[in-house]
């Protein structure tokens, strides 16, 4: 016992050591095990919510892409942290998360990705960079009171009218037709017309308005008791064998509209027996024509338009203009005889041609016309106020016509486009009635010194020309060729990016070519012809926008065409990618082939045998605003 | 008188026998609390693991459905099961085991099953229209394809249970893609 207790003695402090120690690793072990299956559940539970928040993230990211290629037309990649977490959204042009190609080169896969610690989550949507409408090869007719009935040419592919088909319509060539109304197959819910935002067409036309050479207005005013101007008969004007077009035109701001002790005539042609007046009384504003004897028309007491009750206000500047578009036959007939205001028709109402009216002619004087209802016709009556910018026309001028025209002077002889009817124009730029037409050489005379004073704000017509002329767009302050009227340009070329921009007529022809990437905007009339190539590609596109008839004759575009005038006309032109159309006139004649999509707000005449419509690739315009919003292709959403 | 010294030095053995007596009751009590503790941790990780498996499965659910390509994809949907086919032409199907009533089941592809959870007490899936009216089908029914187009609105409903614990998820889901209207040839 001595020895063992002795030995225990000696390593009794060991041994109690080492026992602790066992003791500590022991319950170290199993409390680190414990803790790890604590931990391993807790990140488990964790991760279900991580998972979660990473999903809302990538959501999240996808929806700032959506928005910011919706504003900006932007492909570059996006990113952004929240919550401790990450996103990225990337724009993949042609193809979608897993390379597969797209249908359209229009189509873009955006793909968002997001990761909070180590998850991570993916999200994709397939894009239109154009509105709904587009899927279709043709889709038209909003107003849904139309039938279509094409029976020559073809369209291929999907096509949707709103209204009804009739069987039998176009050439087959794989065509669906989906419509509206009857015919085809019946859709209960389709696209909505696209509507497109003018802001940054509209916006160039303004800074195009205001470049240098800019305009100051000259009228002239009269002071209601002795001064006119007075014109001689002309056979072009009042005599001659007869009249059956006229317009009449003048831009006046009256000192006091209700004055109404006598008739203030603003224009007058003829006498008491046949002739055409406007004119302003107690508030009220009259166009008005007659032509009595009964062995003519017996337009008698003959017909005046007026304006409604405070149409016209004193000391302020307003565009009136009359139309007569009657008969070589002398019957008078309902309709023909229109009055505008400000460039909105106003009134119509029966009228005939007019047999020489000799009398006289005058500007702010009555001297022996008549008035509505046919009395007060023998008194001197004068008008006080300013006049200016009087057109005289034997043409019958459209509303748009005589609005698209009225805020811009014309140059006489030289101004281009239709100005094949204007026979007077006086704009008393130097205080005188010289007639800037050349036709009638009609100057009037001014009777006791009418003043001159500013005129309403116009701007100047001019014509930039460019023929057989290589420009850089690149080379002009903010990539813009801004013209202050009409643009010609002949077999030149154009390089882009850039704007080109004209407030009045655009003509492009003889083999000019238009590269990629340039925005044509057109304040007026646009004609394209003789083998000018508009774009080069369906990659490198351009936007061609008119607010005027477009005519576009032999030639080939690449891009976009928005047309806003009355007409759209297409000759033997290829279409590479969109129309979209507000014209009520609407034909492809001669073998005119569109390859992309048309959307009209109106039918579509087919005339040319050959002519066809088919579905095909439209330019994606990354990162250009062009106006149109894309959207989401339905069915799209996919994490993966 | 002479004085004997003890020059004994060690530990009796009474007192050894003590040490270890009192050294085993202190450890089987360490051992006992251990053991409890061990016992709860367990009890807590296999509690979880069926709330997390539960939650996946519900999670899963949700996200599959909220993928759904189009209403018409619903096609012979019904309260035990649910048919969706994504924007990548993928079927996905969730169904009850009609063999066995506890296993949740899911399909990438519409022939081949993998439990989900075998722990499934309850479901129930309905199905609404435009303008919110319940158009589930009875039990054991199935959406017609006409019905199916009306689709625009699931509530998804699981209780699972194990043990004596039970734990159930709801949710109403609008799919993501009926944002944006429906999928038409013409689109393609």
């Amino acid at each position: 016992m001595y020895g063992i207790g002795k030995k225990i003695k000696d390593e009794s402090g060991m041994i109690l050591m080492a026992s602790t120690m066992g003791i500590f690793i022991i319950l170290s072990l199993l409390a680190f095990y414990l803790a790890r299956f604590s931990i391993t559940e807790t990140r488990s539970g964790a991760n279900y919510i991580q998972d979660i928040k990473t999903r809302n993230l990538a959501i999240t990211g996808a929806e700032h892409g959506m928005q910011v290629y919706k504003e900006l037309k932007s492909t570059s990649e996006l990113t952004g942290y929240f919550n401790k977490g990450s996103y990225t959204v990337s724009f993949d042009l042609d193809n979608d998360e897993v390379n597969t190609a797209l249908p359209f080169t229009h189509y873009l896969t955006m793909k968002s990705s997001a990761s909070i610690d180590d998850v991570k989550r993916n999200i994709r949507y397939i894009l239109s960079s154009f509105p709904e409408a587009f899927c279709f090869s043709f889709y038209g007719n909003n107003a849904s009171s139309e039938t279509f009935n094409e029976t020559g040419s073809y369209i291929s592919g999907d096509m949707f009218f709103n209204g009804s088909v009739s069987i039998g319509s176009g050439t087959s060539n794989g065509i669906t037709y989906i419509s509206a109304g009857s015919g085809g197959t019946i859709l209960s819910t389709y696209p909505e017309f696209p509507q497109i935002d003018n802001t940054l067409y509209d916006d160039l036309l303004a800074s195009a308005s205001l470049v240098s050479g800019s305009y100051t207005n000259y009228a002239l005013d009269f002071n209601g008791s002795d001064q006119y101007i007075e014109i001689q008969n002309n056979s072009l004007i009042n005599t001659g064998s007869s009249h059956t077009a006229k317009t009449i035109e003048a831009w006046f701001k009256v000192d006091n509209v209700d004055f109404n002790s006598h008739k203030q005539t603003i224009y007058e042609q003829g006498g008491t027996v046949r002739g055409l007046n406007i004119y302003i009384y107690d508030g009220l504003l009259y166009v008005g024509g007659w032509n009595e004897p009964d062995g003519e028309s017996d337009w008698d007491p003959g017909t005046w338009l007026v304006t409604d009750a405070d149409a016209i206000t004193s000391g302020t500047w307003h565009h009136v203009a009359l139309t007569l578009d009657a008969s070589a036959s002398g019957n008078t007939t309902n309709g023909i005889l229109k009055g505008y205001l400000d460039g909105t028709e106003f009134g119509s109402g029966s009228g005939s041609k007019l047999w020489s009216h000799p009398g006289d002619v005058s500007i702010a004087r009555h001297k022996d016309t008549k008035f509505s209802p046919n009395n007060d016709n023998n008194q001197t009556k004068f008008f006080s106020g300013s006049i200016d910018e009087v057109r005289l026309w034997n043409t019958v001028r459209s509303q748009s016509q005589i609005n698209d025209n009225k805020d811009k002077t014309l140059t006489g002889d030289d101004l281009d486009g239709d100005i094949s009817g204007l026979i007077v124009y006086y704009d008393f730029q130097d205080g005188n009635a010289s007639d800037r037409e050349t036709q009638a050489s009609n100057n009037g005379t001014l009777k006791k010194g009418p003043s001159s004073v500013s005129g309403p704000e116009l701007y100047k017509m001019n014509t930039n020309s460019y023929t057989n002329t290589e420009v850089y767009l690149n080379n002009l302050s903010d990539n813009e060729l801004l013209v202050n009227g009409n643009l010609v340009i002949s077999g030149s070329t154009f390089h882009g990016s850039g704007y080109i921009v004209a407030t009045g007529d655009i003509s492009i022809s003889d083999s000019s070519l238009i590269k990629g990437n340039i925005f044509i905007i057109c304040g007026g009339s646009l004609t394209i012809s003789e083998n000018s190539e508009i774009g080069e590609s369906i990659n490198a596109p351009v936007v061609l926008y008119s607010k005027g008839d477009a005519s576009l004759t032999n030639s080939t575009v690449y891009g976009l065409i928005v047309s806003k005038g009355d007409n759209l006309v297409l000759n033997g032109t290829s279409v590479n990618g969109a129309i979209l159309n507000y014209s009520a006139s609407f034909s492809l004649t001669g073998n005119s082939d569109i390859v992309g999509s048309v959307v009209s707000n109106y039918s579509v005449d087919l005339q040319g045998e050959l002519a066809s419509i088919t579905r095909g690739n439209i330019p994606e315009f990354s990162g250009l605003v062009i106006g149109l919003d894309p959207f989401v292709v339905p069915g799209s959403y996919l994490e993966y | 008188m002479s004085i004997k010294k003890n020059t004994s030095n060690g530990f009796t053995m009474i007192e050894i026998v003590m040490v270890i007596v009192i050294a085993g009751i202190i450890g089987s009590m360490a051992a006992s609390l251990l053991y409890q503790g061990a016992g709860v941790y367990v009890d807590e990780t296999n509690r979880q693991g069926f709330v997390s498996e539960s939650r996946s499965a519900f999670w899963r659910l949700m996200r599959e459905a909220q993928g759904q390509r189009n209403p018409g994809d619903f096609d012979q949907s019904g309260q035990e099961n649910l048919n969706i086919i994504n924007a990548k032409d993928n079927s996905r199907v969730f169904r009850i085991n009609s063999e066995s009533e506890n296993e949740f089941e899911f399909s990438y592809d519409g022939s081949s099953y993998n439990d989900l959870s075998t722990y499934l007490f309850s479901n129930s899936f309905s199905f609404y229209n435009n303008v919110f009216s319940d158009i589930t089908p009875a039990n054991e029914q199935t959406l017609s394809s006409s019905e199916a187009e009306t689709v625009r609105m699931t509530k998804l409903e699981l209780t699972f249970e194990k043990d004596s614990d039970r734990i159930s998820f709801s949710s109403y889901i609008y799919p993501i893609n009926f944002r944006f209207g429906k999928k038409m040839t013409y689109h393609y």
